[in-house]
């Protein structure tokens, strides 16, 4: 039963890390029905420039997280100033395209800079782990669930209680209708994008002490983020973390009783059952056609 | 007389003899068998890349994970005659029969789906082979990869780079020449017909479904067979082979060089093989480059080169080459 | 009689879009008006097969064709043109017209591959069809024009033009005047009635009342997913329901 525990509580771990990259799938995919391929590669930042700035620099690590965060945001800024803005209304292989470049762009810089070698980030409050009904937790863990919660609370309050929230929503819903209401189109775009950058960076500097961090470690993050995305239900947030939580789990669990060699084709095989059976995800919104 | 250069430009068949000529020629330019290895890597790439256009280019559809098929065939040569002695020609239709029998089995529900839904299930699709190609050990030598025995035709041992450079370059021009054609003929504008409005398509009595699959068929079995040269050529096949990455990269071949362009891809594939050897030395430098080259062709040649290039020299072309 | 439908309906997620609606087709040129939300297009949605209707049945030259997909009826003779056009872009104007005659051709892949011969003269035939409709629809300054470089009102011929290409039986019209002035409406007249005397049989929706009670020989009105009308122009320009559908108040 311990066994079992101690899986759970591992595949929670991650499906929260799977959870905050989903929600930033969403937040940029309801702003403009753009997938950003490169959302992988906030969340290595977020990684990477924590230890930089924390082993290199020996800023505190509170510190050196806050600002590896604010970095990715920058990044995503210009992400969508520079690449983004001027192909948004091209066709979707363009768009798939361009966002798959920028983050193998974004992925080549830091590997010019910080080479192939990993890289660890201490934990957020040392490593003695707790005893829950027999399996051992980290506290990076409870970390990891804390920040899920808090930002889930945090963007509840933001989409449905702040202005600019529901500015967002609204171009979301409807952009002709928001355009015409003086929402600026543009700016919820970028925001979107900051949004999703700080989403992706706070899973990357929660999850590095646990996985360590590497140039590429983007990839298959940001990959399986989509997947629990798709596999909730893209363009919701409860689809996001059901989505997010869903994978950890069952990829934890094929993991320890299946097979741990095929551990990384569990989103995949979930993306292709879920993309097959029911394409708008389990939670997920339709958007029909008109002629 | 200017009409009828401008239809022979428009039918391809140009082209054709233009790349016929370059072929033939450019051995006199290769100084050294790792000369030879290159022009054989790019002829590779042109082929795969010249059938994942018809998908892409020219249906309109998208799959982040070719580089499955390239591998399937690849693997199968190389698993069938290094263990099994099965001879080479029969290893490869066996991998191009799995290849396609693998591309038809997902071809109808995926290609259901579109936009970033398809790109998703091609990717997912293209990530389990390279996942199984790495895992299953005992059969595809794991990360490892497996070594491929020279080829043997009629007892020959096909030796040397020079070989097999005319043998690619044959394909190449087959490919090209399939390409051509279908593009001329009723199907391929059906092709085109559905990229741009599936719905009208199917109003003017296509079968856009089954076109779609035939054409994700017929461009699997197409990677294949050139994975499966590669194999031979190459000596040595790895999973990375069917990784994401080089799904990507052949992506960018078709998009870079121009899709609905069946020439496009093959510059494109000959641009792309040829960066890493430009920057021999800065290997660090190949990524990020190569990211910007991608993005930046997507905002200002949305088209790829060669359709951007043939807007500029003759405004109103009909047929693409 | 070339088409009908047996207690035809499509309800949206408990919203009747079209009430059951039965009503038979012989020949000529009819047009199916009414406000707004009347249920005009989900009626040609469901003829073509672009909706899968939520009851009834439709019968096309007395072939039960409810279960069939939008490319089957396409090639028993059924044609459209939409609301929204749906133009192939990135295709020249010719070869949209080309795609339109699809169901006459051979769309095998492995001759298509080999360019085999017959494949090369079905492409010769058709493009001097092609050229040929062009012409009739009065297209001849595009002969060689790219389909993103045509003006809207001669892209709404070129999709004619693409349905004529497959010798329809019937020819569902969707708002063919939509966005044309008077003059390009004049044409689109003209060409209607060329059509309907070639044996096609025309069904059209439309708003521009003159064009369609000019050429219209019977028109049925929709209201609110159901006919409140249906006869020649003369009888639907007096009927009381008609103008109280329209104008909302008792006619003067």
């Amino acid at each position: 039963m311990a066994g079992f525990l101690q899986i759970l509580a591992a595949g929670i771990t991650v499906g929260a890390i799977y959870a905050l990259i989903a929600l930033g799938f969403s937040v940029i995919y309801n702003t403009s029905d753009i997938i950003n391929f490169a959302q992988g590669e906030f969340v290595m930042i977020g990684g990477m420039a924590a230890v930089v700035l924390h082993g290199s620099a020996h800023l505190p690590l509170a510190v050196a997280v806050l600002a590896a965060v604010a970095i990715a945001v920058v990044v995503g800024l210009a992400v969508e100033r520079l690449a983004i803005e001027p192909v948004r209304h091209a066709k979707i292989t363009t768009l798939i395209i361009v966002t798959i470049g920028v983050s193998i762009t974004i992925r080549g810089a830091v590997e010019v800079v910080l080479g192939k070698n990993f890289y660890r980030l201490p934990s957020f409050s040392g490593d003695r782990s707790l005893d829950i009904l027999g399996a051992q937790v980290t506290p990076q863990a409870f970390w990891v669930l804390g920040s899920l919660m808090a930002v889930m609370a945090a963007l509840a309050w933001f989409f449905n209680l702040t202005r600019l929230g529901k500015a967002m929503r609204a171009v979301s819903e409807n952009r002709l209708a928001a355009e015409l209401m003086g929402i600026d189109v543009k700016a919820m775009l970028r925001l979107s994008f900051a949004l999703s950058a700080f989403l992706g960076a706070l899973a990357g500097v929660l999850t590095a002490p646990i996985t360590l961090t590497k140039y590429d470690v983007g990839i298959m993050l940001g990959l399986k983020g989509f997947a629990a995305a798709i596999i909730g239900g893209l363009g919701t947030a409860t689809g996001a973390v059901a989505g997010g939580l869903l994978l950890g789990v069952t990829e934890a669990l094929a993991a320890g009783y299946v097979s741990s060699a095929y551990k990384d084709a569990v989103a995949f095989v979930m993306i292709l059952i879920v993309l097959l059976l029911a394409p708008g995800g389990l939670l997920g919104r339709r958007r029909a056609q008109r002629v | 007389m200017r009409r009828r250069l401008g239809r022979a430009f428009d039918s391809g068949a140009a082209g054709l003899v233009l790349l016929i000529l370059a072929l033939a020629l450019l051995p006199l330019g290769l100084a050294n068998n790792y000369a030879y290895d290159i022009a054989i890597r790019i002829g590779l790439n042109a082929v795969v890349a010249v059938g994942l256009n018809l998908l892409i280019g020219y249906a309109g559809q998208i799959s982040l994970g070719h580089a499955a098929f390239f591998a399937i065939g690849a693997y199968a040569s190389a698993i069938l005659t290094a263990r099994y002695a099965v001879p080479e020609p029969a290893a490869l239709l066996a991998g191009a029969l799995m290849a396609g029998l693998l591309a038809w089995a997902v071809a109808r529900p995926i290609l259901r789906l579109s936009g970033h839904y398809l790109a998703m299930a091609t990717l997912g699709l293209g990530i389990i082979v390279s996942i199984v190609l790495n895992r299953e050990v005992a059969l595809t030598g794991g990360p490892d990869g497996i070594t491929v025995p020279v080829l043997r035709l009629f007892g020959v041992a096909l030796h040397g780079q020079a070989i097999w450079y005319w043998i690619v370059a044959a394909t190449l021009v087959i490919v090209v020449w399939l390409s051509l054609n279908l593009m001329r003929s009723a199907f391929g504008r059906g092709l085109r017909a559905l990229a741009d409005s599936e719905i009208a398509a199917q109003t003017s009595a296509l079968d856009t479904a089954r076109m779609k699959a035939r054409i994700f068929v017929l461009s699997a079995v197409i990677a294949a067979v050139a994975g499966s040269l590669f194999a031979h050529a190459e000596g040595y096949v790895t999973p990375d082979e069917a990784g994401f990455l080089r799904s990507v990269e052949l992506v960018t071949m078709v998009v870079m060089g121009g899709m609905a362009s069946t020439f496009g891809p093959v510059l494109g594939a000959t641009l792309l093989t040829l960066l890493p050897q430009l920057l021999a030395g800065f290997e660090d430098w190949h990524d990020l480059l190569f990211g910007v080259i991608l993005v930046s062709t997507m905002i200002f040649l949305p088209r790829g080169i060669v359709p951007s290039l043939r807007e500029r020299l003759r405004p109103t072309p009909e047929a693409e080459l | 009689m070339i088409l009908a439908t047996e207690n035809l309906a499509k309800s949206f997620g408990g919203v009747a879009a079209l009430e059951p609606f039965s009503f038979t087709l012989a020949g000529g040129i009819t047009a199916i008006i009414g406000p707004n939300g009347a249920g005009k297009t989900t009626l040609f949605n469901l003829l073509s097969g672009l909706y899968a209707p939520s009851g009834g049945r439709i019968r096309y030259r007395g072939e039960d064709i409810t279960d069939l997909p939008v490319a089957e009826r396409a090639r028993r003779g059924m044609q459209r043109t939409f609301q929204n056009l749906q133009i192939f872009f990135g295709m020249s104007a010719i070869e949209n017209v080309m795609v339109g005659a699809s169901r006459h051709l051979r769309l095998g892949l492995l001759p298509a591959l080999l360019d085999w011969p017959t494949i090369r003269r079905d492409t010769r035939h058709a493009r001097e069809a092609a050229e040929h409709l062009m012409r009739r629809v009065g297209l001849d300054a595009y002969l060689n024009a790219r389909a993103d470089a045509m003006p809207y009102g001669a892209l709404k011929r070129l999709e004619i033009a693409r349905a004529l290409a497959a010798e329809p039986d019937l020819l569902l019209l969707d708002e063919p005047a939509a966005g044309l002035n008077p003059s390009e409406t004049q044409e689109i007249d003209r060409l209607i009635r060329a059509i309907a005397e070639g044996g096609t049989a025309v069904l059209l929706v439309e708003h521009d009342m003159r064009l369609v009670m000019a050429i219209s020989e019977r028109i049925i009105v929709l209201d609110q997913g159901r006919p409140i009308a249906d006869g020649p122009p003369a009888s639907i320009r007096a009927h009381s329901e008609v103008i109280r559908a329209y104008l909302g108040e008792a006619a003067p």
